[in-house]
């Protein structure tokens, strides 16, 4: 899958302008999000590359790029 | 050959409702649609105060002899599953055999086991049965998990709820397993992402325990009450939950098309969707029904098969597969034989 539509479930998932993720510096912050939020990402990574991010590193991600990286470690992993 | 099946099964719910209404006048930022969405849950039920998981448990067992599927005198052995026990000692499996007069040569202990308690509490029941231990044994799942969460502790209000099953686990003669095989994981490492870590021996309830305190989301809660990292939980159930179903269908050499019908334990709808989409399960096969019980624990897999049955969507002869995960981190899945005929919900 690619990125854009990785993207574009991301932000109907957090019920958020996809214009807002359309930049890699886009601010998140998966702290203020609540634990259904979270679950939400974690499943949609996994829909989408088939790997499980631990809910702790995501927390870490506060940008579009971070969340990105983090998924490609993993998938290399 | 002798060999244990399900025979019947009678749930029983507390007294006190809790809708997703209720949950959104109380919390403002959230609607009942928005909680509906993303649980599957339309009402809850909770506890009174003086109602304990004993009393839950003698009632579903009341209304199993009511039935006419054994009476009090036919058990032969008790496992009562809970985690909010009467006491921390005796055993309330004692105290139930008093209470529902059963005999006094019936053997009986409880499991501490929260959502894979059905699964394990087939298997012991199965074990009991086919070494010839027990003729009839009576498998009751009883949690009032609500006595454990704090009032403003939204995440877990919404999901949780209190209620108890029994099961009649009965000796018959058979060519083939009616329940079983089964397969069991652990991984204590996720012990601290739901747990109440006071009350036990290890750390004493004291004022400093009593301390109050709000999390990133809003929800408060003390030492007191029960936590749960509800994400850290989800990724556990994504890991550890296709691959014990992998490994109970290279047990029981069978296909996944060979499966009637799978139970799965009824934590959330988002979470049952997920990994029902995951592990490819078609959605016709797939039981969905904590919808009028919320997640009641070890309960959920038998109120989940009574529903199911009363619905239609089961029948007699169907292979089901049974899965239950959650606090331990503890799972467990395993086979059963859809053969009983008296169920009844409520």
């Amino acid at each position: 899958m690619d990125e854009s539509a990785f993207l574009d479930k991301l932000a109907t998932a957090l019920e958020i302008d996809r214009s807002a993720l359309g930049q890699p510096e886009s601010l998140f912050n998966p702290g203020s999000w609540d634990s259904l939020a979270i679950m939400e990402v974690i499943a949609i990574i996994d829909d989408c590359y088939g790997i499980t991010v631990p809910a702790v590193e995501l927390a870490k991600c506060n940008t579009v790029e971070s969340l990105l990286s983090l998924v490609r470690r993993h998938k290399l992993s | 050959m002798r060999k244990a099946i399900i025979h019947s099964i009678k749930s029983h719910l507390a007294d006190a409702q809790l809708t997703n209404e209720q949950l959104a006048q109380e919390f403002s930022d959230w609607d009942a649609k928005k909680i509906w969405d993303k649980t599957g849950i339309a009402t809850r039920f909770v506890a009174t105060p003086d109602q304990c998981a004993s009393d839950l448990g003698m009632i579903a067992a009341q209304k199993l002899f009511l039935s006419g599927a054994c009476s009090a005198t036919d058990i032969d052995f008790l496992i009562f599953c809970t985690q909010s026990p009467d006491y921390f000692l005796p055993t309330t499996a004692c105290i139930m055999q008093e209470r529902l007069g059963l005999s006094v040569n019936c053997g009986s202990f409880d499991i501490n086991q929260g959502c894979s308690g059905y699964v394990y509490g087939l298997s012991l029941a199965k074990g009991l049965i086919e070494t010839g231990s027990a003729e009839n044994v009576l498998l009751i799942t009883a949690e009032t998990y609500t006595k454990f969460i704090h009032p403003m502790d939204r995440s877990a209000r919404t999901l949780f709820s209190d209620g108890a099953t029994a099961t009649l686990v009965k000796a018959t003669d058979a060519e083939q397993d009616l329940i079983g095989p089964f397969v069991f994981g652990t991984d204590g490492r996720g012990a601290k992402n739901l747990i109440v870590p006071t009350g036990g021996a290890r750390k004493r309830r004291d004022s400093m325990t009593a301390i109050e305190y709000s999390d990133q989301s809003g929800n408060v809660r003390s030492e007191d009450n029960l936590y749960m990292n509800g994400a850290e939980i989800f990724n556990f159930c994504l890991q550890s939950v296709p691959e014990a179903v992998n490994r109970l269908l290279v047990k029981s050499a069978l296909s996944m098309d060979a499966v009637d019908f799978f139970v799965f334990h009824q934590a959330n709808k988002f979470m049952l969707e997920t990994l029902r989409r995951k592990i490819k399960i078609p959605a016709e096969k797939f039981c969905l029904k904590m919808e009028n019980f919320g997640n009641t624990v070890s309960s959920t897999i038998p109120m989940a098969l009574e529903i199911a049955h009363a619905d239609g969507q089961v029948k007699p002869g169907d292979r089901m597969m049974l899965v239950g995960f959650g606090v331990g981190y503890s799972w467990a899945a395993g086979m059963a034989q859809f053969v009983f005929s008296e169920v009844s919900h409520g």
